[in-house]
């Protein structure tokens, strides 16, 4: 199809059909065709030529013409009007907002330096996350974060970075693949592009292997599916390792050409039995060994994770484990296997390049709040952006300590629910002195803001869905179909902002932004709208056997030289959750059961889209997860409402009865707000060792009937 | 002619995109839902086997909606579409208690007023029973249902049962609908085992 004017006018017919890419959960970034008529957006459809994509799409996508026309939608910037939070605004001009922004900030920058400003970013509503970055860094803070940070990619990007210098466990490459490995991961709900090339396979014949405490949407489709205790992942992947390696089936060749290590991992692998593994993680032996012999005799297979990785007491630990299945099965850099993603949009300019990493002055990057405790994070491997502790900026807000933060820049982001302890951030976002957000809607955090900004959705932006995460190497053009009174793009209001803060390096405008993205390739962004918008791209598969691998030994190292030298184990190792039935008896004799936070489902992205009415009517309510038996026992009926308590606080949820989980386990649901809201009955006071990660799978709880 | 709609259960993986779909295009209010996606359960932890189900109208042969509808608004097309005269229709609810497949719905008037923006509203006049019309405006055009168009993983079929590949694949892959020893004959086919 070819790309038309955007925005037809008034009174056309029939329905004109322009080509762009979805921004709604801002990585799967599917290729859409939106439909106008009239000047009007009315419909969004899946476009199945996109090379990417390939004609997926989800409710969210679909749906998005509702946030488009939403009559909450935040109009223009707006500044409070009373007490903080006391709901009271009154509208002000994008020139006042911005002043009033940069001034404060410049005046936080020179009273009590610019570490006492926090850049804090959510949800990435186009492709800004290195521009926020970049952000940060010209302004000279170097407590830049993100709600995920500590919790989602950056401990998986880490852990793989340490083995095998790349990230291929974010890209199977399931069309050639004889077996796929799903782990705690569930592409149907959260990743479309990935769960069509996953089901395709599946249904051309290859195995399918699910690892979930839910029978989640594809672990219905399982050939075998291994419903894990929450949070025991890593003692499962050291398992299936030691069946692999006892029984001969891993890949000598492979192993004796580009790993490293392979003796001293067969000696620590071999502490993980069958047995005691089946112990740990409450999967039968039997359905264990089954999984390891699938997945080792069915060559080549691929392994799709997701933010579980992220999410557990040591989550480098299980992407480190993980990591070394892949490659002593001989599944890295193969077709079929595990590849590593070489994106059009990313490569061309390098991402420490892109934010400017040699801005920051080197006292304040030692300066990085939780740097020091969670050095992985930001400090020793620097191939994400470095970014500093949320738990422990939260508590220098609250403390003072080691130094004040006064302000809070928040773009896109929902800490008042997204983050672990609701209400210690609720607490921090209150207290700050000066707090700034931008959203499309006036979340719970953004209730809490002196001045809101009015951000734009995707459809109301120019763009290119370039991130590395899920573009298949594929680049692609967004373009702007619709605007919405006085709300703009993420980057147009850091642009402008960065103007007013008289912010050296950054650009004019956003198509001067797009066109440096693109100047490596010698065009701008309107000639590639003219050609078409999409520049394809196959992915180098094999480059790294030819050449080596991007680690010190230029090896797959199954054995890390480098954790060591940190002073950390060089070789996986298991550890129980901090609270569970076996670390923390006396709890559990207190909260019975073991619990799984962060379910997710197939219409909301994280915190978002309860207000969308299509959306909210597919899933009116939060859900807990509760097998009939356990159900039964506290005489709770299906649909009935409970309380969910932790010794850290309760939610309250409608049951739903599923066979498709362990008695002993529960499904809590993420993202909803108020009673509902998981995170006030999850943990921050003890993190993952060298990382930070609040685990947010096995935890302790209690659950019980709402009324008597 | 007579279209029929053939769903691969293997194929549906519950991810509701065909659900939000079919809301957007037909605005339904709050609660009402043209076509919808069940689970269904089988076994006990951890030998479990859950199977995601569409629902819609059956569309079928011999409808039951038409046979008990006072007024004519439920009529069937040549190519075997059932629809509703929404003009005729009385909300009289005879419909919805003799649909063997529960899949009429009364509109009672409650819609999205205070939820979303005028040009969004619901379509259907209230008080009157609606449900999936097959997307027929699509069909006449000669393109697929909607639902249909947009299943990222090709689990709906829609075609001619007298002339097309969907002919086929009830024959080849066994094909059965639901109440089949029914006299109904509905035009929905299911491809998979439930259990």
């Amino acid at each position: 199809m070819m790309f038309q004017d955007a925005i037809g006018s008034e009174g056309e017919s029939p329905t004109k059909w322009v080509k762009t890419c979805c921004s709604i959960c801002g990585h799967n970034q599917c290729g859409v065709l939106v439909g106008i008529e009239g000047g009007k957006v009315t419909g969004i459809m899946a476009d199945k030529d996109d090379p990417m994509s390939e004609g997926s799409i989800c409710p969210k996508g679909i749906a998005s013409i509702q946030i488009l026309y939403h009559p909450q939608r935040i109009k223009y910037p707006m500044a409070r009007d009373g007490e903080r939070g006391s709901g009271k605004w009154k509208r002000i001009s994008w020139e006042e907002a911005l002043s009033t922004i940069a001034k404060k900030l410049n005046d936080i920058k020179s009273e009590s330096g610019p570490e006492a400003v926090v850049m804090a970013r959510g949800t990435n509503r186009g492709s800004w996350i290195r521009v926020f970055n970049r952000f940060a860094n010209a302004f000279g803070t170097p407590n830049w974060t993100e709600s995920g940070g500590a919790q989602c990619f950056t401990p998986r990007s880490i852990s793989q970075n340490l083995t095998f210098g790349g990230i291929a466990l974010e890209w199977p490459d399931p069309s050639k693949s004889s077996c796929l490995l799903v782990w705690g991961a569930n592409p149907p709900a959260t990743w479309p592009p990935k769960s069509k090339k996953l089901m395709s396979a599946k249904n051309g014949g290859a195995k399918l292997i699910v690892i979930d405490p839910v029978q989640s949407n594809i672990a219905s489709k399982a050939d075998v599916w291994l419903p894990v205790r929450p949070g025991t992942d890593v003692a499962l992947a050291l398992g299936m390792i030691n069946i692999i390696i006892n029984e001969g089936l891993y890949d000598q060749a492979y192993v004796n050409g580009y790993c490293t290590g392979f003796d001293e991992l067969k000696k620590r692998a071999s502490e993980y039995t069958p047995e005691k593994v089946s112990e740990i993680t409450w999967v039968p032996k039997d359905k264990l060994i089954q999984a390891a012999r699938m997945y080792a005799k069915n060559s080549p297979a691929a392994i799709a994770i997701s933010a579980t990785f992220d999410e557990i007491v040591d989550p480098i630990q299980l992407g480190r484990a993980v990591s070394i299945l892949a490659s002593i099965t001989g599944n890295v850099d193969v077709a079929g296997g595990n590849i590593f993603p070489e994106t059009a949009g990313q490569v061309f300019i390098d991402n420490n390049d892109f934010i400017l990493i040699e801005g920051l002055p080197a006292e304040m990057d030692r300066k990085r709040l939780g740097a020091d405790e969670y050095p992985l994070l930001s400090r020793y491997l620097k191939v994400n952006f470095p970014m500093a502790h949320y738990p422990t900026i939260l508590n220098a807000i609250l403390t003072g300590k080691p130094y004040p933060i006064r302000a809070m820049f928040i773009m896109g982001g929902n800490p008042a629910l997204s983050i672990a302890n609701s209400q210690m951030a609720v607490r921090a976002l209150k207290s700050v002195e000066f707090l700034v957000v931008t959203d499309l809607f006036i979340s719970k955090t953004a209730e809490l803001a002196d001045i809101i900004l009015p951000a734009s959705s995707w459809l109301e932006q120019d763009g290119l869905a370039d991130t590395a995460q899920a573009t298949y190497g594929h680049l692609r053009i967004r373009q702007k179909v619709a605007s919405v009174e006085e709300a703009h793009s993420d980057i147009w209001i850091m642009i402008e902002l960065a103007k007013k803060l008289g912010l050296p390096n950054f650009w004019n405008s956003e198509e001067d932004y797009l066109n440096y993205i693109l100047s490596p390739l010698g065009i701008t962004f309107e000639q590639l709208r003219s050609k078409g918008g999409v520049i394809r791209h196959n992915p180098d598969i094999g480059r790294r056997l030819k050449e080596g691998f991007n680690t010190p030994s230029k090896k797959i190292e199954l054995y890390s030289g480098r954790l060591k030298e940190w002073g950390y184990d060089p070789l996986p190792f298991y550890t129980e959750p901090f609270e569970s039935p076996y670390s923390t008896p006396d709890v559990f004799r207190e909260y019975p059961l073991v619990m799984t936070t962060g379910r997710r489902v197939s219409t909301f992205f994280h915190t978002g889209q309860r207000n969308i009415p299509t959306l909210r009517d597919i899933n009116p309510e939060p859900l807990l997860e509760i097998n009939p038996k356990t159900a039964s026992s506290l005489n709770i009926s299906n649909e009935e409402m409970v309380r969910v308590e932790t010794p850290r606080g309760s939610v309250i949820l409608k049951a739903k009865l599923t066979e498709g989980i362990d008695p002993r386990v529960v499904g809590v649901p993420h993202g909803w707000a108020d009673e509902a809201n998981d995170n006030l009955i999850t943990d921050n006071s003890k993190c993952a060792l060298g990382i930070g990660t609040t685990p947010l799978r096995g935890g302790l709880c209690r659950v019980m009937r709402l009324s008597n | 002619m007579k279209h029929a709609v053939v769903v691969e259960l293997d194929k549906c993986v519950g991810c509701n995109a065909c659900t939000a779909a079919c809301k957007i295009k037909n605005k339904t209010p709050k609660d009402i839902f043209w076509r919808k996606i069940v689970e269904i359960e089988h076994g006990e932890f951890p030998d479990v086997k859950k199977t995601y189900f569409p629902l819609m109208c059956m569309h079928c042969e011999n409808p039951e909606c038409l046979k008990v509808c006072p007024t004519g608004a439920t009529y069937r097309t040549a190519d075997g579409i059932v629809l509703i005269d929404y003009d005729k229709c009385l909300g009289c609810k005879y419909c919805i208690v003799a649909c063997p497949y529960m899949e009429r719905f009364f509109n009672s008037g409650d819609d999205w007023s205070d939820w979303v923006s005028e040009g969004l509203k619901q379509a259907i006049p209230k008080g009157v029973v609606e449900k999936c019309d097959l997307c027929n405006d699509r069909v006449q055009d000669g393109q697929n249902p909607l639902c249909v168009d947009t299943c990222p993983y090709d689990a709906l079929h829609f075609g001619d049962m007298d002339d097309s590949p969907i002919k086929h694949l009830i024959q080849d892959k066994k094909a059965w609908t639901l109440k089949e020893d029914d006299s109904y004959k509905p035009s929905v086919y299911y491809i998979g085992e439930i259990e």
